[in-house]
């Protein structure tokens, strides 16, 4: 591991570390069994530091925060990725089966969509620092979640009704012009790194569209998210 | 209250939870607003407490409070208990959102001026708690181990949400020091704790 790189863990764990040099310490991380081991053997040292300033709060924040809690829904526990992956797989084997027989899927996608993702939308929804952004549309609800250190965004159309033969298409809409970003296909959830622009989240025929439809059920500047 | 400190099966020290909490957390995953009630009552003196403590203004600090008991709520289901204590969840996303919040407001401005004239600063720590539980003699005695550049580099980053270049400053010490200290200072709380000394 490069000095350079380790010594930053007490900063990091002491949240004393700059934006830029977070986002590369825990990609750093995510490779180093090394470092991970040592921030998780000094995590529980760190958090005791609250313990030493704990203070009674004010009698009226329990209600407010027990009021708040009855109006937020909760997260599903994070699936293991190990049955999603087969999931993927089976459906990749599935669509080249019916290519080869002529009922018309869109391989390309579907193969694209094999690719293991590197991170999963649960991943970035749970981040501590995600922000929750939830559109009502007349088919239920959608989530598009943003983590600004992950530098991801999670689109997650559970809550949706999905009419047969449709799907939900992400676009980003940035200074070069209107892009897709993915297509969910079978899928409730997409995870997708942040860029600087609109960020677009539309119906389409499965299989996707090349620009996006006129059925727009999410339009948010990253900046916003 | 020194159990708070014991050390499990030679692993970190954990700020051990209360057999209650794991379960209460595990009825809090199911939607169970009593179980949350109660499970504010255990955590809300460690919540609010870090916060006030690093973005001093109370009523900010309600606002962080109430911000963290939401996310509780919201990731319950998502705890991991191989990874760590409720508690050591619990101040850990309470400490970000506090340093977060400490950062984004105007008060980072002063703060800054602050750093950029080197004036004194308050380096006190723990010092000030309206309450303090008897569990956490253990790591201020802890603390108090630590060499003095370690005990300030640990204590502005933790406590006043100073990243460690502005760390650096106002100590006027290296960048590469202030990084080695936070990081060496940390080691050494967690081996104190460890070793039963804090307890």
């Amino acid at each position: 591991m490069a000095p350079d790189v380790h010594s930053l863990v007490g900063a990091y764990l002491l949240e004393a570390i700059r934006p830029a040099e977070r986002a590369d310490f825990e990609a750093h991380l995510a490779v180093c069994a090394e470092c991970r081991e040592e921030v998780d053997s000094l995590r529980a040292a760190t958090a005791a530091l609250a313990g030493t300033v704990a203070a009674a709060p004010p009698p009226s924040l329990r209600e407010r925060v027990l009021r708040t809690a009855s109006e937020t829904p909760q997260l599903p526990p994070l699936i293991s990725p190990a049955p999603r992956r087969r999931r993927r797989l089976m459906a990749a084997v599935a669509a080249a089966a019916a290519a080869v027989i002529g009922v018309g899927a869109t391989v390309g996608i579907l193969v694209r969509d094999d690719d293991p993702p590197a991170m999963t939308a649960a991943q970035v929804m749970s981040a501590p620092d995600a922000s929750m952004h939830k559109k009502s549309t007349s088919d239920g609800e959608l989530m598009v979640a943003m983590s600004p250190e992950m530098h991801m965004v999670a689109v997650d159309t559970a809550h949706l009704e999905r009419p047969t033969g449709m799907t939900y298409q992400v676009w980003w809409h940035t200074e070069d012009g209107m892009e897709s970003a993915g297509v969910l296909d079978e899928k409730m959830s997409l995870a997708l790194p942040v860029e600087d622009g609109d960020l677009m989240v539309t119906m389409e025929p499965v299989g996707g569209s090349d620009k996006p439809s006129r059925r727009i059920l999410f339009h948010m500047p990253a900046a916003s998210l | 209250m020194r159990r708070a400190l014991r050390v499990v099966g030679g692993a970190a020290p954990e700020p051990e939870d209360e057999p209650d909490t794991t379960v209460l957390l595990a009825a809090v995953a199911g939607g169970d607003l009593d179980a949350f009630g109660r499970l504010y009552d255990d955590l809300a003196p460690l919540v609010f407490g870090v916060a006030r403590r690093v973005v001093r203004d109370p009523a900010r600090a309600e606002e962080v409070a109430q911000e963290v008991f939401t996310e509780l709520w919201r990731q319950a289901a998502r705890f991991d208990a191989s990874r760590g204590s409720v508690r050591t969840w619990a101040s850990t996303i309470a400490h970000r959102r506090a340093v977060d919040a400490v950062r984004s407001t105007e008060a980072s401005r002063a703060r800054e001026d602050h750093v950029a004239r080197r004036e004194p600063v308050d380096v006190a720590g723990p010092e000030d708690a309206i309450v303090t539980a008897a569990e956490h003699e253990g790591v201020r005695r802890c603390l108090e181990s630590l060499t003095p550049l370690q005990s300030q580099a640990v204590r502005l980053a933790y406590y006043q949400g100073f990243t460690y270049p502005e760390v650096a400053q106002l100590l006027d010490r290296p960048l590469s020091t202030v990084k080695t200290r936070m990081r060496d200072g940390l080691i050494r709380l967690r081996d104190c704790l460890e070793a039963g000394h804090g307890a």
